[in-house]
């Protein structure tokens, strides 16, 4: 039997690499080398060891504690020639041994004593590796770059004081060319949001792109009087990059303040766009916007995942864009032009739908004092935690949340670097009577569903696809799980736990495929769980990295 | 018979309230906690952490019945049933004494003088707070301020050169300089940055072409006229 799998492996193995090199190589293979797979955030593996027919044989090949119990665990790992790297709520970085979980450094930042708590909560979803050096963003808004081979600190920069701008970082940085690439959060507090890119060897600043234009910048008279200031725009998500075309790609989060946008009058560019930039000057290059004058926090800070697709009968460079409000954006990466979007949810009643252009229609707007009950809810029917795109069966795999909210907008006065949402939010079920989560699969060009997997309660983590036909993610009731890639019917489970909230990844180490997955829960969306599901048992914290493989025989 | 009713008096009630207080941790995560606000288990998002804090009852009610108006806390005896909100109440009064973590004062909104509003401004990159701390807020990469020089481009500071291994000399301040390592800010950057070097491969000179002028060309004369007034009165604090 053993036989059998390795020669199966090997064939495919062949086919798949000659498939990824005609294509840049969007799929990962032995590493896994940013925080979305590769740049263009597939979050898909080429390696195919572990698969449909022998996934039941799935068992841990080790299991680290990190000991940081905070907030749970949502970093993605960085896998580079056998060490995987993460980090913690409390701004820890540790590297550990890819085939035997054996510490190879730790690195704990201290924030400052006399900092103030902790804009956006402390979490943290990953590190960015490159030219000899891992990269931490912190919860109090520095950037610190280590000895990737030490831990040793080479050098740290504070972004913004985090006391002063209410925003801080908690996604994973992007390493690009010699750079990395940092966002910040900040989109719901009276703040103007950018980003920043820095030198990888050195941290010198390279340039800073705020997302809100200033006076005299193209997109200013978007913003009435002094509201630019304090517009939000966050950048609290990780971008995606096209080295051949030379774009980086970067979600701008909502307006602020977040309900009430009746003092901001007008479109409030660049605020939930995209925006494509020259990495190496900060300079924009296209920017497409999808809320204009955002009035329920929906942002498009989500990953923008990189594909090319036939449409239109011909094949064109796009960006698949899933967002808070329930549609996937489909647009021409390299020009920025709509093409489309289609739903990946049932309960949406912000819009009516999109037009052709890509115009909203039929806006369900909030007014000042009176509840308005709006699907999805701000949670997203996504949050942050990725879906992912399968060449091999041409599926779209998300993690959908049916859920609305009551709106209750309110006239704020600006509360410079402090929450600036306008309203309030009451989260609800849907008419239905039932939040209900799933993992579903999508035709990545049609946008048809090709099935769905109903969650015990909702899915808040990442979703993985492999060339094993397979599709990985977790569940807030602490079970890890493999899916049948074309059909979605469960093929293997084991119970951490730990809730989970992470993202989990693939590789290899010395012909050898592992999968590994962050347990344990935590996070700001997360702590509504026992509300929204009062009937089921509260997910249960935890910080680990569970690492699957095979048995050693079977390989 | 009378034991009996002492029974019944101390249990019920402390059975009750803690059907309040569960129901209320419900209400309160999904309604205070959700999205930004309280954080989960009131340990604070972008509003107050409320863990670990003591309230009277009445002040509690009045808060959270009638809000704060201008600071973001919406008037819930509008939004939720009155048995929610008392028991909101109750499970935000349980918190009381359950941590020793410090207060979470939330930033003063106060105006803003315009002196102040250009030290800290935070909407360019060559603002005073990327060097300078002042009243709990910016960077302390200079030291202290503590005197107002009558022309502030004209500062002197004390930075030395900076020579290392593989790469052009650059203009710093020392941070730390022992055996193990030299630590210095990087003023070469837009943002400071704060370097680690082994002390073998790094050499420091006294001195260098930074000049303070040229690190704040982004305020006009107006502006620096406006923050030497703020300063005098920070410092005077």
């Amino acid at each position: 039997m053993p036989v059998v799998i390795a020669g199966v492996r090997v064939a495919a193995f062949t086919l798949l690499t000659t498939l990824a090199s005609a294509q840049s190589d969007p799929a990962t293979h032995s590493d896994w080398p940013s925080y979305g797979g590769t740049h263009a955030a597939w979050r898909y593996s080429a390696l195919d060891q572990i698969n449909a027919a022998n996934v039941k044989s799935l068992a841990p090949a080790w299991v680290f504690q990190t000991g940081d119990y905070d907030n749970g665990l949502q970093s993605t790992p960085i896998a580079l020639d056998g060490v995987l790297y993460i980090s913690t709520p409390n701004n820890w970085a540790i590297a550990l041994d890819g085939a035997s979980g054996k510490l190879l450094w730790e690195y704990r930042y201290q924030v400052p004593a006399d900092s103030k708590p902790i804009a956006y909560g402390k979490q943290n979803r990953g590190l960015a590796v490159s030219h000899g050096m891992a990269f931490l963003g912190t919860s109090d808004n520095h950037l610190i770059g280590l000895n990737q081979k030490t831990g040793e600190e080479v050098w740290r920069v504070n972004i913004e004081d985090a006391r002063q701008c209410g925003c801080n970082v908690t996604g994973a940085p992007l390493a690009v060319k010699d750079m990395v690439v940092v966002g910040v959060t900040g989109g719901d507090s009276a703040h103007r949001g950018y980003l920043t890119a820095f030198d990888a060897k050195t941290g010198r600043t390279k340039w800073r792109f705020y997302t809100i234009p200033g006076p005299g910048d193209a997109g200013h008279d978007t913003w009435k009087g002094d509201t630019w200031k304090y517009g939000g725009g966050s950048t609290w998500m990780t971008g995606s990059f096209d080295a051949e075309l030379n774009l980086l790609y970067w979600g701008v989060g909502n307006a602020s303040s977040d309900l009430e946008g009746s003092k901001r009058k007008g479109d409030n560019l660049y605020t939930a766009s995209i925006v494509a930039l020259d990495p190496d000057t900060g300079k924009i290059k296209w920017h497409f916007q999808e809320v204009p004058n955002d009035v329920w926090d929906f942002d498009a800070a989500f990953e923008q995942i990189l594909v090319d697709l036939p449409i239109g009968g011909r094949t064109r460079k796009v960006m698949l864009h899933p967002t808070k409000g329930g549609y996937i954006w489909v647009i021409d990466r390299a020009t920025g032009q709509f093409l489309k979007a289609w739903p990946f949810a049932k309960n949406i009643n912000w819009v009516v739908g999109i037009t052709e252009t890509g115009k909203l229609v039929g806006r369900k707007e909030p007014e000042i004092g009176k509840t308005t009950m709006v699907c999805p809810s701000v949670v997203g029917a996504k949050n942050w935690n990725q879906g992912t795109y399968s060449p091999a069966t041409g599926l779209l795999y998300l993690p959908v949340q049916e859920m609305c909210n009551d709106l209750i907008a309110r006239a704020e006065e600006v509360p410079e670097g402090s929450a600036f949402t306008g309203g309030n939010w009451l989260m609800k079920a849907p008419p239905s009577g039932k939040i209900e989560g799933s993992v579903a699969a999508f035709d990545a060009v049609t946008g048809e569903k090709k099935w769905t997997m109903p969650a015990t309660t909702w899915i808040m983590a990442s979703v993985l696809s492999t060339a094993g036909g397979l599709v990985f993610t977790g569940d807030p009731e602490g079970n890890f799980f493999a899916l049948d890639a074309k059909t979605g019917k469960r093929l293997w489970n084991f119970q951490t736990g730990g809730g989970h909230r992470g993202s989990s990844i693939s590789y290899s180490i010395g012909g050898r495929q592992y999968i590994a997955t962050p347990s344990g829960w935590g996070s700001l969306v997360g702590g509504a769980h026992r509300g929204l599901f009062p009937d089921s048992p509260p997910p249960r914290a935890g910080s680990a990295l569970f690492v699957f493989a095979l048995p050693e025989g079977a390989k | 018979m009378k034991r009996g009713f002492w029974i019944v008096m101390l249990v019920v009630p402390a059975f009750a309230q803690d059907t309040r207080v569960a129901r209320g941790e419900k209400v309160f995560s999904t309604a205070c906690s959700v999205p930004y606000c309280h954080g989960p288990n009131g340990t604070a998002g972008r509003a107050p952490k409320l863990a670990g804090h003591s309230f009277s009852a009445a002040a509690l009610t009045n808060t959270v019945t009638n809000g704060i108006p201008n600071k973001g806390m919406p008037a819930f005896g509008k939004q939720l049933p009155a048995d929610d909100l008392s028991a909101v109440i109750a499970y935000v009064m349980s918190f009381r004494g359950s941590s020793t973590t410090s207060s979470a004062a939330s930033p003063a909104a106060a105006p803003q003088s315009p002196g102040k509003s250009a030290f800290f401004d935070a909407t360019r990159m060559g603002g005073c707070s990327k060097c300078h701390e002042l009243e709990k807020r910016g960077s302390p990469v200079a030291s202290t301020i503590r005197k107002i020089p009558a022309d502030l481009r004209a500062i002197d500071v004390d930075t030395v050169t900076v020579s290392a291994a593989g790469e052009s000399s650059f203009p710093a301040i020392v941070f730390e300089q022992t055996e193990k390592r030299v630590r210095v800010f990087d003023l070469s950057s837009q943002l400071p940055v704060l370097r680690t070097f082994a002390p073998a491969v790094v050499k420091l000179t006294p001195g260098s072409s930074w000049k303070h002028r040229d690190a704040i060309t982004a305020y006009s004369d107006a502006e620096l006229r406006d923050i030497a007034t703020y300063l005098q009165s920070a410092i005077l604090k």
